[in-house]
């Protein structure tokens, strides 16, 4: 579990350092304000791997996908490296435009530490660019790397060329992370994946009691593959059956987060946007089953939300269990994103007390 | 769930006892042009309804909470001397004693404790916490209200004491219910219009009943006023 977080140079972030973290880190602030940047942030660093950017951050802000745009073009039937194509996938991610290194470091609670930084060199070993086409000139376009330390010793360098390959080995840098961005369609293989394995282990039930006690029209969930494509079904009183998704986005939705937080221990769960399609009687329980499930698998928890209504919801939950939340309040100031930490009795008494504490 | 409708939107808090409280201390701010303060009542949050001298880690802590506590820089805690102003402040004392850490945005970790009624403790909050009518009084807001109000009506004083001999007051136990009794007899003597008025309302529809510029509260608005002078001046 992350105790403390530094995010340096990373989009709207200079220099934030928070200390701290809970189990349950709940995220909330103005539009722009650095909640969304903080979350992958923490996805960044865990995972720091190339990867955890073109797979989920950049397509999350509907940035440029790998191959979107094309690595090389050729110019009087030569290939040249496309700067741009390049370029654009790691630009973004950058606090500043003289491209200092990003760097996400934090320590967990077992007293481990990891450090990531992301920096263009033309420093990379020669037997790297062997990968590199014949034409394409360095100058024009760095390399970017990953350099990963883990409790002090390097864990690996990753370095992407300018034609995307990559040198390195991809394995994660920290415990293991899932981001749900605030759309409402995560993928289905991770479900069917995720499902699966529940299932082999028989862990299965706490998803489906906690989906039933709130849905009582379903009675279970099932792997079912009828057109040859995997997925998730419900399986409906009187014998129905539905895939999940066309049942309700909005339980599709939390059927996917749960089953993540349920098929992973001692990981974090990350989930942007917390309210979007779950109506307002229901956040009460989902907090519950999330919260429920990160616990029993210890399994640390950020969530963001702009909903005063799903926040309140969260009084009750925090009770006398305050030690284990915080909350995480971002505001833009000075064009940069700042976090404050606020703690979980005084999270929890100024939601009793009916204070706005959104920002 | 209470009610804290007010965001804080002043470097000074001033944290009372219930709304009644609030109320009151709003009124003799305005009626002193003394501005840059936000007041709110402390609360029992299981019952919604004011705290008293207790719940002051809860109120504390909620304050705490508030996106404009960023920018506060004092905290003044108005409580009762009731019959001994040091025992009220022992109680706020403990209660704040217990409350959480402060936001990371300051420089400290937790709240300071006076050391005495009246005596400012810490920067970043500063914490003041002072009894009603005084730290070397014993009373309350209604004890206060009662001395103002009665100044101006001899007569009604009169008749008021003598209801109080009538019902035995005397014997009571309690020295706020039976300043509390006065007042609210006063009240409804010179309120033909609605004898039943809320002490709350009184400043909005029977100004002049408990007249906000009695020399009575002179201690409160010059404290209030050297608040302003040394953190929102």
């Amino acid at each position: 579990m992350i105790e403390s977080l530094r995010i340096a140079n990373f989009r709207c972030f200079d220099d934030l350092q928070l200390s701290g973290l809970k189990l349950v880190n709940v995220l909330t602030g103005p539009n722009a304000s650095g909640k969304t940047a903080l979350l992958e942030a923490v996805l960044l660093g865990l995972r720091g791997t190339p990867g955890a950017i073109t797979g989920q951050i950049n397509p999350g802000r509907s940035q440029l996908l790998p191959g979107a745009s094309p690595a090389l073009v050729f110019v009087g039937g030569q290939p040249v490296l496309n700067p741009a194509a390049f370029e654009q996938t790691w630009n973004y991610l950058f606090g500043n435009k003289n491209e200092d290194p990003i760097e996400i470091s934090y320590d967990d609670y077992e007293r481990k530490s990891y450090l990531l930084k992301i920096y263009y060199t033309l420093d990379v070993p020669q037997q790297a660019l062997v990968q590199m086409p014949a034409t394409a000139a360095l100058s024009d376009v760095k390399p970017i790397v990953f350099d990963r330390i883990r409790s002090g010793e390097s864990a690996g360098k990753i370095i992407v060329l300018p034609n995307f390959s990559i040198v390195g080995s991809q394995e994660i840098l920290g415990p293991v992370a899932f981001y749900f961005g605030p759309t409402l369609n995560y993928s289905e293989l991770d479900n069917v994946s995720w499902y699966s394995r529940l299932r082999a282990d028989n862990k299965e039930k706490v998803v489906e009691d906690a989906l039933r006690e709130q849905y009582p029209f379903i009675e279970r969930i099932e792997v079912l593959s009828p057109a040859g494509i995997q997925s998730i079904w419900a399986i409906l009183r009187f014998g129905k059956k539905r895939p999940l998704s066309l049942v309700s986005a909005g339980i599709s939705k939390i059927v996917s987060i749960l089953l993540g937080a349920a098929s992973v221990t001692k990981g974090v769960v990350m989930v942007d946007e917390f309210e979007n399609g779950i109506f307002y009687e229901r956040y009460a329980s989902f907090w519950q089953a999330l919260i429920g499930v990160c616990r029993k698998n210890a399994n640390q928890l950020f969530v963001a939300s702009h909903s005063a209504e799903c926040l309140r919801e969260l009084a009750n939950i925090i009770n006398d269990n305050d030690k284990d939340f915080c909350l995480l309040r971002t505001a833009r100031l000075d064009n940069k994103c700042e976090v404050e930490s606020i703690t979980g009795a005084s999270m929890r008494d100024a939601l009793m007390s009916g204070r706005e504490i959104r920002g | 769930m209470g009610n804290s409708e007010e965001k804080i939107a002043h470097k000074i808090v001033i944290l009372c006892e219930a709304p009644d409280d609030a109320v009151f201390l709003r009124q003799l701010l305005s009626h002193n042009g003394i501005t840059g303060f936000n007041v709110f009542p402390n609360t029992d949050l299981t019952k919604s309804k004011g705290g008293g001298n207790t719940f002051w880690t809860e109120s504390l802590n909620s304050v705490m909470g508030d996106p404009g506590f960023r920018n506060v820089r004092c905290i003044a805690i108005v409580t009762d001397s009731d019959t001994d102003p040091q025992e009220a402040f022992a109680k706020v004392r403990d209660g704040i004693s217990k409350t959480s850490d402060l936001p990371s945005s300051r420089t400290t970790r937790r709240l300071p404790i006076p050391d005495a009624l009246v005596n400012i403790k810490g920067d970043d909050p500063a914490l003041v916490v002072i009894t009603v009518p005084w730290a070397d009084s014993p009373g309350c807001l209604e004890s206060m209200c009662y001395e103002a109000a009665s100044a101006g009506n001899p007569a009604m004083a009169k008749c008021v004491e003598d209801f109080m001999v009538c019902v035995d007051a005397g014997t009571w136990a309690n020295a706020n219910s039976k300043a509390k009794a006065r007042l609210r007899v006063l009240v409804s003597g010179l309120y033909e219009k609605n004898p039943l008025i809320w002490f709350r309302d009184i400043w909005d529809k029977a100004p002049g009943i408990i007249p906000i510029g009695s020399g009575t509260f002179s201690k409160l608005v010059d404290f209030f006023k050297g608040l302003k002078t040394g953190y929102s001046p």
